[in-house]
This record gives C-alpha cells, sequence and structure tokens, in this order.
C-alpha cells in the first residue's frame, strides 16, 4: 500500500510539472491559432469586399456548373427518396391541417382574393372570353349571311357577289 | 368624299381626296337580323319588368275603370316613347344599339357624316314599315352593299366593326 501512495503521487508531481512545463507552449499555440484565424477572416473579408467575389460568382453562373449541380440534386434518387419519405410523413398532414385550421391563412387569402392585381386579372380574363364569344359569334353569323345571300340570289336568279360564287 | 363600290364586291373603299382611309365590310341579313332580335328582347324585357312593377302598384290600389284605362293608354305612349328613344339614341351617339354592339356592327351615313336626329327617325320610321314579314330587309339579300329599304330611306349602310 504505502508503495501504491508513493508511484500515485510521483505521477501526479510529474503531470503537475509537464503541465507547468508545457503552459507557455500551448499559450503560445492558442495564441497562433487565434491570430491564423483572425488573419483568416480578414482575408476572407478583402475577398468578399474586392470584384473578385463578384467575378467568381459570375464566372461560376456563366459557366453552368451550379446548374449542373442543381440538376444532379434534383435529379438524384437519394433526394427523391428523401421528399416521398417527408409528404409521406404525418408532418407534412398536420402542417397543412393546421395550416388550413388557422385564421391568418383566410385572411391571407381573402386579402389575395380582393386585391387589385386579382381583381382585374379575373376582369381581363372575362372580358377576354366574352370578346371570345362574340367573334365567335359574329364569324358564325357573317357566314350565315353569304349562306343565305347565295340560296335567295340562285332562287330569284340574280348574279352571286363577286368573291362569293361556288365553285 | 366619295364612297366607291365595285358592283358584286361585298367590301368597298371609302377614298377621301385620292387617299384610301379605310375598307367597310357590309353586314348581311341572318348578323342584323339577331342584332334587332337582342335590341327587340331587350326593350321588351325592360317593357315588361316596368309593367309587371307598375301592374304590381296598381293592384292594391282601387279598382276602377277610367283609370284603368288612363294607365294603359299611358303605359302604350310610354313604350312607343321608349323604342323610339332606345333607337333614336344609340344611333345618334354611338352609331352601336346593345345588340348591335353584340354582333360588332354599326350604322354610318353613306357620306361619312354623323347620323342625326333626322336620318334616325328616318330609318326607325322605315325599319316600322319593313316589319311586316320583313320584307324591308329582303333587298339586304339582293343589294350589293347590303341595304334594306330603311337604310335606302335613312342613306345609311350597316357595317362590321372591331367593337
Amino acid at each position: 500500500m504505502p508503495q501504491e501512495q508513493t508511484t500515485g503521487g510521483a505521477a501526479r508531481a510529474l503531470s503537475g510539472i509537464a503541465a507547468t512545463a508545457l503552459r507557455p507552449a500551448t499559450g503560445m499555440l492558442s495564441l497562433g491559432l487565434r491570430a491564423a484565424e483572425d488573419t483568416a477572416l480578414w482575408t476572407f473579408d478583402q475577398l468578399l469586399a474586392s470584384r473578385i467575389a463578384d467575378e467568381v460568382v459570375e464566372r461560376l453562373l456563366e459557366s453552368g456548373q451550379l446548374e449542373r449541380l442543381a440538376d444532379q440534386v434534383v435529379d438524384s434518387p437519394a433526394i427523391e427518396r428523401v421528399v416521398a419519405r417527408v409528404m409521406e410523413s404525418r408532418l407534412v398532414d398536420e402542417t397543412v391541417a393546421r395550416l388550413l385550421e388557422s385564421d391568418e391563412l383566410w385572411v391571407m387569402v381573402d386579402q389575395i382574393a380582393s386585391s387589385p392585381a386579382v381583381t382585374d386579372a379575373i376582369g381581363r380574363q372575362s372580358i377576354g372570353f366574352a370578346d371570345q364569344v362574340a367573334g365567335e359569334v359574329r364569324a358564325r353569323s357573317a357566314r350565315a349571311d353569304e349562306r343565305v345571300e347565295r340560296i335567295a340570289r340562285r332562287l330569284l336568279r340574280r348574279r352571286q357577289r363577286l368573291g362569293t360564287e361556288t365553285p | 368624299m366619295t364612297v366607291v363600290a365595285d358592283v358584286g364586291v361585298v367590301e368597298t373603299t371609302v377614298i377621301v381626296d385620292a387617299e384610301v382611309v379605310e375598307e367597310l365590310e357590309y353586314v348581311g341579313f341572318v348578323t342584323r337580323v339577331i342584332a334587332f332580335a337582342i335590341d327587340a328582347a331587350l326593350i321588351d324585357g325592360v317593357a315588361l319588368l316596368v309593367g309587371v312593377v307598375v301592374a304590381l302598384i296598381f293592384s292594391i290600389l282601387p279598382d276602377s275603370h277610367a283609370a284603368q284605362a288612363v294607365v294603359i293608354a299611358a303605359g302604350g305612349a310610354a313604350f312607343v316613347l321608349w323604342w323610339v328613344g332606345y333607337f333614336v339614341t344609340f344611333w345618334t351617339t354611338t352609331g352601336q344599339t346593345p345588340g348591335s354592339r353584340a354582333m360588332r356592327i354599326r350604322v354610318v351615313r353613306a357620306d361619312d357624316g354623323d347620323l342625326h336626329l333626322r336620318h334616325a327617325v328616318v330609318r326607325l320610321a322605315g325599319l316600322l314599315i319593313s316589319l311586316p314579314l320583313l320584307w324591308g330587309f329582303v333587298p339586304i339579300l339582293l343589294d350589293d352593299r347590303r341595304r334594306g329599304v330603311f337604310d335606302r330611306l335613312a342613306g345609311t349602310f350597316v357595317v362590321a366593326t372591331d367593337q
């Protein structure tokens, strides 16, 4: 027992000495790391502030790499599986149910429905439809005009109008 | 200004000082009858509505044959006024009645002038005498510029329009 106590005491003493000896070294190391971190951040800030960042983004967009990457991500089976799993989960059903129950949604729907942009669009569509119907009725009645005139002129043995004679 | 029409063509070119202004498409029998039917339906619909309202009001008043006769006479006069006013007002203002508007046709004068009250009244009178068996409409089928009796009387044409 006394021997074990002696060994333990020596180990503690050694670790204390080692810690004391290494303290300046770890301090220096952490200082260095912080300086490196600051330098990296400063460099990154400078890069962002310079034209390089803009040009890099521009070139990236022009090269089409981002689009290809997005295509790959969208087309990947893994993403499909994740999306399918999310859609099949109860989370979506519950979210939709809560959304439908909320009064705010219907207030928003009412506001959108009564907004000038939507009412104008509906009005334009109605006018467009009425115009379309009127145009079609007019076209048909014009054809009927020609037909009735042709018959009447034939019955009364009158010459046909130029351009409307049957071949 | 001259209105030039080749014999046998439906479309005619109106020429002002040797400059081509627009091409006119004369409107035929069927289209005009449809437009007139729409107008007649509107006129009769409104008259019917007013008649029903007036009849309901008088139904709660004490019955009197003299009053009834007066109301019927006044109603008849109002109907004639409404009928005349409808056509005359629309022809002299826009050249289009609601029926004409629906069928995209317009009444214009042969000399391209405005349609005045006298033209409208003459045209309406011509239209009235043309109604029995639609005899006044028959020349529309045979005339190269598709004019009815009432058009010839008032010096008007009916042409197609964009609106």
